[in-house]
């Protein structure tokens, strides 16, 4: 090889943080087209590299940085990154995607990937500074919140605009909830925040001035300003531009996609005036998580006083909200503003904090937690009160917070007595904030996904179903979704599979999802990656990647222990809405959902019992 | 002229499931479209959904002509064309 493939910053960088040895290796060619990156060339390092039953947070548990070829600031999307992992709340698959610059200044630092080995005897940050690592002690920073400790790493190394991914003191304390943040922004699920505590890594950044180079620059131009132009009249985009996540609030109340009071309904009808309330009190303004971000759904927010003041920052997102309104029956929205902030300063994943929550309310209202546990707490539904000592309680591991801090499976495992029951996750991740009582297809994508009950694969099964968008897949099999009724279940099975290959992209090449919501289609990405590269891609192949990813990560899965079995839905999401506007409505319950997840393994190749991919479909894919 | 108005998804259960055929003025703007739907569903939209002061669609909800969300209200309509009405949902 004459140089770094093109398109590729080319390199991956290792470290051994007990050795503090790092070592720059470069990446080949043909292993980066057929995985391209992030979630999937990631997977398939940790597959190869790490053997089952690894304690995720002991030191053989691997942490790697994943950017895709498109994680570039002048990409529509590109300002992204994935962790992955072994999770240490799922015990499977864990991946996490962060926007912000940090992807692209990784890339401007010289290496595509970070491969974070062992545990360093001391607490430490890491700079990757133009292809230079380096160590600095971290002992000061402990205890700290994010900003903090962003601040007091820009101010060490006299930049202010350093990329900096860190954990808060969720983190340290080992909270299987924690994330890992990039300013505002949260790579917040499944417990990439404890894997980094556990190993002592308190922070990475990264800066440089390396310069990918395309294969035909002009082209990558060109394709560039006619997508750009393309997607700005697109609906998904111009909506996402001026309300953000959050503007779904009313619309998914109103539509049975609001899991409402620990997933007792899909709706509530507070939707509307809860929106109404953030509108008119906490938004100030719409921005671009990166530089370059030209839909801009972030949200830059406060609370101007009273109890819950809250300093404007980047935040108050529909799953995060939505976690600490619906999910609790609180109808203060300045708490929740001021809680989903709290999680983003001590490290915390908004959706699953604000799911242990709703779940000890749910055990408080049944009478399982004892006196000791409580310790005075009134956890009665809709108590907002309640919430901000809670949320530092879980972070900083004291009294009820302890249990929680484990996330809801095993909170129900310690509590006892039925607590199981209404504990809401799959594979152990705790649900997000849409409902499958809503559209069938989103019951199957929460069933299957890789890493559990998550908000951001399954979120298509949602969006076909009931949002009726298609992103372009028509022409790879996906059926017009304006022909299915939202109820249905015959034939979602095999339309999921489509939809996750091609939606799981995004995590793979390293974007954000929401522009394919905005108009980006696969044949877009393939256009990209072909002008960057050379490699002349079609929609077709990278679609194939997609599946391979998703194969990967699923053997990954089998390995450690997964089987169909595993792939279920949890008693509450298979229940009749107890209050709201569906309560009289049968059909929003899955009747067969055996049935459509047979569907979803015979599209898939994987066997229906062991859940594993057949060897023919692995042979396909060349794994 | 004659225009006809489709829901998408879910809002169907407001606007019908079938196309609405709405007769315009020639000339019609998308503001007097908003004006007639105004006169014939606002009453019985949700006030989440729908400004009966403004005549105005609430929240992420965008009229859509051939892919593209309409946001001048001036914008002159075409006699023929099909107009969507699609929520923007993305909820990530
Ligand atoms: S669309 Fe939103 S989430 Fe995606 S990169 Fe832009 S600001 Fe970040």
């Amino acid at each position: 090889m004459t140089g770094p493939i093109k398109g590729y910053a080319g390199y991956q960088l290792r470290v051994e943080l007990g050795t503090r040895v790092s070592r720059v290796e470069p990446i080949d060619a043909h292993t980066q087209r057929k995985f391209l990156g992030g979630a999937s060339y990631a997977a398939k390092v940790l597959y190869e590299e790490m053997p089952a039953g690894v304690d995720p947070l002991g030191p053989a548990n691997k942490m790697i940085l994943a950017t895709g070829p498109l994680s570039m600031s002048n990409i529509p999307g590109g300002g992204s990154i994935m962790l992955c992992f072994k999770s240490p709340l799922t015990g499977v698959w864990g991946e996490s995607r962060v926007g912000g610059d940090f992807g692209p200044d990784l890339k401007k630092a010289g290496f595509d990937y970070v491969i974070v080995e062992g545990r360093s005897e001391t607490p430490v940050w890491m700079m990757i500074d133009d292809g230079v690592v380096e160590f600095f002690p971290a002992e000061h920073l402990l205890g700290k919140t994010v900003a903090e400790k962003s601040a007091l790493i820009r101010e060490q190394v006299g930049d202010k605009k350093l990329s900096i991914l860190c954990i808060g003191p969720a983190g340290e304390n080992l909270v299987k909830i924690s994330a890992v943040m990039s300013d505002d922004r949260a790579a917040g699920r499944t417990g990439g925040g404890a894997v980094l505590g556990a190993k002592n890594l308190i922070a990475v950044a990264a800066r440089g001035k390396h310069k990918v180079e395309a294969a035909e620059p002009e082209r990558l131009k060109t394709i560039l300003r006619g997508a750009f132009a393309e997607i700005k009249d697109n609906p998904m985009f111009v909506g996402m531009k001026q309300y953000g996540t959050i503007g779904d609030l009313a619309g998914n109340d109103d539509g049975g996609d609001w899991p409402s009071q620990n997933w007792k309904s899909n709706s509530w009808g507070k939707g509307p005036e809860l929106f109404d309330a953030y509108a008119k009190n906490n938004f100030i303004k719409g921005f671009g998580c990166y530089h370059g971000c030209t839909m801009a759904c972030a949200r830059w927010v406060h609370v101007a006083d009273g109890s819950y003041k809250t300093p404007e920052h980047g935040g108050a997102e529909y799953e995060s909200i939505s976690c600490f309104t619906a999910y609790l029956l609180n109808e203060n929205m300045d708490a929740a503003v001021h809680c989903t902030w709290l999680c983003n300063e001590y490290g915390l994943d908004t959706i699953s904090t604000g799911a242990v929550i709703a779940f000890a309310m749910e055990c408080y209202e049944k009478g399982l937690l004892a006196p000791e546990q409580l310790q005075g707490l009134d956890l009665t539904w809709g108590n907002a009160e309640v919430l901000p000592d809670l949320v530092k309680a879980i972070a900083l591991r004291q009294g009820l917070g302890d249990i929680l801090a484990e996330g809801v499976r095993r909170a129900a495992a310690i509590i006892g007595n039925g607590a199981e029951k209404f504990a809401v996750h799959v594979k152990g991740l705790e649900g997000p904030a849409h409902d499958p009582r809503s559209g069938k297809a989103l019951g199957i994508t929460y069933a299957t996904a890789n890493r559990g009950m998550c908000h951001i694969q399954p979120l298509e099964g949602m969006a076909w179903d009931r949002g009726k968008l298609d992103w372009g897949l028509g022409k790879y099999g996906v059926p017009d979704p304006n022909t299915v009724e939202r109820w249905d279940e015959q034939g979602k099975g095999a339309v999921v599979q489509l939809l996750q290959n091609g939606l799981v992209l995004p995590d793979i090449i390293g974007t954000c999802k929401f522009y394919m919501y905005g108009g980006i289609t696969i044949d877009h990405w393939a256009d990209f990656i072909s002008a960057l590269t050379g490699w002349d891609m079609d929609g077709a192949e990278i679609l194939k990647a997609g599946e391979r990813a998703i194969n990967i990560q699923r053997l990954f899965n089998v390995r450690e222990g997964i089987t169909a079995r595993d792939d279920f839905l949890p008693e509450r999401v298979l229940t009749q809405p107890a209050f709201g506007k569906y309560a009289d409505e049968p059909a929003v319950v899955t009747r067969d959902l055996e049935g459509m997840l047979a569907e979803y393994y015979a599209a898939r190749g994987w066997d229906p019992v062991t859940g594993a991919p057949k060897e023919e479909k692995l042979a396909e894919l060349g794994l | 002229m004659r225009v006809k108005v489709q829901a998408i998804g879910d809002l169907r259960e407001y606007f019908g499931r079938d196309p609405v055929e709405v007769a315009l003025p020639d000339g019609a703007t998308v503001r007097d479209l908003l004006d007639t739907l105004d006169m014939r569903l606002g009453a019985r939209l949700p006030g989440y959904l729908w400004d009966r002061e403004t005549r105005r669609f609430k929240g992420p909800v965008l009229l859509v002509v051939e892919k593209k969300a309409v946001q001048d209200e001036s914008a002159s309509l075409a006699d023929g064309i099909e107009v969507r009405i699609m929520r923007a949902i993305a909820g990530g």
